[in-house]
């Protein structure tokens, strides 16, 4: 047994290409998109800042807010003015035109009487188009859950109070107080989809490593169903099963030392990158790093378990190819690993809570990102773990050592 | 020894000297059939091999030889048929018959990039083998293939040759009652195929050990073999020493290909040859081909057919180029039996 598990990590150790997609590749693509986004390696040079611009077509109290808020959030190159003249509308449009900036936001008018009669505030944004809608969404939403904590909290209750008073008259000045109540609510609905923490909201706003290095982590850890349903397929080619058959082994044994090393493979993939993203990123790995170990456990027994399944219905080491990768990058794709659950249609939503890859970045992301502990995550770990004793069972019977 | 011989539910009905002159047969197989779909692939192979004997398994490619070793090895289970190791029941005691035997497989079985000593190593580790007697066998294994100078090389960088020869030491690890080598000389040059025959008569010699010796390669049989089955289609044509099998072909074989001028001289083709040849007593004849049809006879009387042959010869002014006599072999046995050359497939 021993023997074997140590022969395979022997032969992968020699296998460039695997050791290359199993460790390289994601921590190239963690680098490469974190530096793409501009937010880590601080120390590297000033991070890049997102250029927008501002245009306050309102020009009222609660415009003005959003626009002091924006500017002073410290992430943004935010532009309102040039020469101490407002910017307008067709100004924000050329200098958006020229790529001076990312895009632009308008806060139409009419603005602050939306927010005062308790409607959603109509805002547009102005988009180059060129721009990556990675980098437009997560700002462009960032901005509009700013926009509405602003408009209802601290300096916008000023704001909104004081225009009250001035108002002096009893039915506005209710109106407005039920206003500041009501939009203390809707605070709460934006902060949740969007996961933005308040206070910290400024300073972790640039969370790109909280979302990739996980995110990659879950996507690559999967990467072993090919390498691993590939190296049955070889021995099956190349006749070592048949000429292990023949020796006074139980068939369990052979098979429990062709599945181990990959799970063990696995575990120590995903404590690489954890600890690239940690070491490297300076990611926080939250308030109970231990909840990490029975994540991982469980993802890789289900990684490990759909590559013998793939080994056990595939008729060829092509088809292994062919499937083993779509199947991996669909998953990723739909399991939010690629573009976070957030930015996804509804339905999309859902489906991930149903794919192993979102249940376990949702679970690392409880750990890493919402401080959660052991608690938390059991019930998603054994989910996995779960759906990797289906896949064992569905592969068992379907397994076959010669062709 | 003799606890060894008796499976355990023998016990009661055969008295033990009994069991021990059964036994003297390494390997007994008995209406083997292997099923791939409809396909029989095997179907109904009955065969044994006797102590120290080494067994030719000849067939065309594709007759099953391969999947028969691997229900003789335990590497499939076979639909109906019954084995024997060394009177231990196969399917009764796999692990027991298992350690019995060794196979070497058609293919490379090896990993090309692990070394030879550490390829070695981890197949010796499939079998109980105590830590000092492992290191020997490894040594004396890689003495036998004639590699220890290169024992630290990765199988990836040797030869055909080389590799067949590691393919062949990792079978002999727990040094095995009984060898099954499965076409283990294809791709390899004439001197490794020397070494790997005297391999694999030293093993016999030296341990007694039995083999099972597969190929579709005629010569290598002929000259390696004890006692030849000959399969093709899943079934076994002819089974017996070289001597046995080649009698009923008689004296030899004469073939007579005709050249389009030839060929044009004879009224009705080689039809008309056949006919006279058939006249003469010989009772096998068979014509084949249209470019140069060639005739074949199975020769009962050598110098009368050859008289007969120079009398057509002037009767129809054919000349004699094209004829060549051969003694009878395997290959000829072969194309008696199934009217195919052997090489041509399945
Ligand atoms: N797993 C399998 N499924 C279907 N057909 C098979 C399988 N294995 C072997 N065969 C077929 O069975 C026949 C015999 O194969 P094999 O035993 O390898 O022949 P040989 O070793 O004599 O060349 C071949 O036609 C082969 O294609
Ligand atoms: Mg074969």
């Amino acid at each position: 047994m021993l023997a074997m598990v140590r022969k395979e990590i022997l032969v992968l150790l020699r296998d460039r290409a695997s050791l290359i997609t199993l460790f390289i590749s994601p921590v190239l693509f963690m680098t490469v998109m974190s530096f793409a986004l501009g937010n880590s390696f601080h120390s590297l040079g000033s991070p890049g800042k997102l250029s927008i611009s501002i245009v306050d077509e309102d020009h009222s109290a609660a415009a003005q807010g959003v626009v002091k808020a924006l500017s002073s959030s410290g992430e943004l190159q935010v532009t309102s003015a040039l020469g101490g003249v407002p910017l307008s509308a067709a100004q924000a449009q050329s200098r958006v035109h020229s790529q001076t900036d990312a895009f632009t936001v308008v806060l139409p008018a009419g603005f602050q009487q939306q927010v005062a009669g308790g409607g959603a505030p109509k805002v547009d944004f102005v988009v180059d188009p060129s721009s990556s809608r990675q980098v437009v969404d997560p700002v462009e939403s960032a901005i509009s859950s700013l926009i509405v904590t602003v408009t209802s909290q601290e300096g916008t209750t000023l704001a909104l109070t004081k225009l009250g008073d001035a108002q002096s008259d009893p039915g506005v000045k209710a109106a407005i107080q039920a206003q500041v109540a009501a939009l203390d609510s809707t605070t709460h609905q934006v902060d949740s989809t969007v996961s933005f923490p308040n206070g910290e909201g400024a300073k972790k706003y640039p969370s790109v490593y909280q979302q990739e290095v996980p995110g990659y982590t879950v996507m690559y850890v999967f990467f072993i169903v090919t390498i691993m349903a590939g190296s049955i397929m070889v021995e099956r080619r190349e006749g070592t099963f048949r000429r292990l058959l023949s020796a006074p082994m139980p068939r369990w044994q052979l098979l429990l030392g062709k599945v181990a090393p990959y799970l063990l493979v696995a575990v120590v993939q995903v404590g690489i990158l954890l600890s690239f993203g940690r070491f490297v990123f300076g990611m926080s790995l939250g308030a109970h790093p231990l909840a990490l170990l029975p994540i991982s456990l469980a993802l890789a027994s289900c990684a490990v378990a759909l590559g013998l399944l793939l080994a056990s219905v595939a008729r060829s080491e092509s088809q292994v190819m062919g499937m083993g990768t779509a199947a991996v990058l669909v998953l990723a794709a739909l399991g939010g690993c690629m573009v976070p659950g957030v930015f996804m249609p509804q339905f999309m939503q859902h489906i991930t809570h149903f794919i192993p890859q979102g249940i376990a970045l949702n679970a690392y992301q409880d750990v890493l990102v919402r401080g959660e502990s052991m608690t938390a995550i059991l019930p998603g770990a054994g989910i996995l773990l779960a759906v990797a004793v289906g896949m064992f069972a569905l592969a068992l019977p379907r397994f076959r050592f010669v062709r | 020894m003799t606890t060894n011989l008796v499976a355990p539910r023998d016990v009661e009905t055969a008295p033990a000297a009994e069991t021990e002159i059964e036994a003297e047969d390494v390997l007994t197989a008995d209406g083997l059939v292997k099923k791939f779909g409809d396909r029989a692939v095997v179907d109904g192979v009955s065969l044994y091999v006797g102590k120290g004997e080494i067994l030719g398994f000849l067939g065309p490619n594709g007759a099953g030889k391969s999947t028969t070793i691997a229900m003789l090895t335990g590497a499939l289970a076979p639909d109906a048929g019954s084995i024997l190791v060394n009177g231990v029941e196969f399917a009764a005691d796999p692990m027991r018959a298992k350690a019995l035997i060794g196979v070497v497989p058609q293919e490379i079985a090896l990993y090309p990039s692990l070394t030879a000593r550490q390829n070695l190593a981890f197949f010796a580790g499939a079998y109980k083998l105590g830590r000092k007697v492992r290191e020997e066998r490894i040594n004396w294994a890689l003495e036998v293939a004639g590699l220890t100078d290169r024992a630290g090389d990765k199988v990836s960088s040797y030869s055909g040759g080389m590799q067949r020869r590691v393919n062949i030491a990792a079978a002999l690890l727990h040094q095995p009652q009984l060898l099954f080598l499965d076409e283990p000389t294809v791709g390899v040059d004439a001197q490794s195929r020397n070494q790997i025959f005297e391999t694999v008569l030293k093993l016999r010699a030296e341990f007694g050990m039995s083999v099972v010796y597969t190929s579709h390669y005629m010569p290598e049989v002929e000259q390696l073999c004890d006692r030849i089955v000959i399969v093709d289609g899943g079934r076994v044509l002819a089974e017996g020493t070289q001597q046995e099998l080649l009698e009923p072909l008689g004296e030899g074989l004469l073939e007579w290909s005709l050249n389009a001028v030839e060929a044009g001289l004879l009224k009705k083709g080689i039809e008309t040859l056949a006919v006279a040849f058939t006249a003469h007593g010989e009772t096998t004849v068979t014509t084949s081909g249209d470019n140069t049809p060639t005739l074949r006879v199975r020769v009962k009387d050598m110098p009368a057919t050859l008289r007969k042959v120079s009398d057509l010869a002037c009767e129809h002014g054919l000349g004699l180029g094209g004829i060549r006599l051969g003694r009878p072999d395997l290959e000829s046995l072969f194309l008696d039996l199934t009217g195919r050359q052997i090489r041509d497939g399945a």
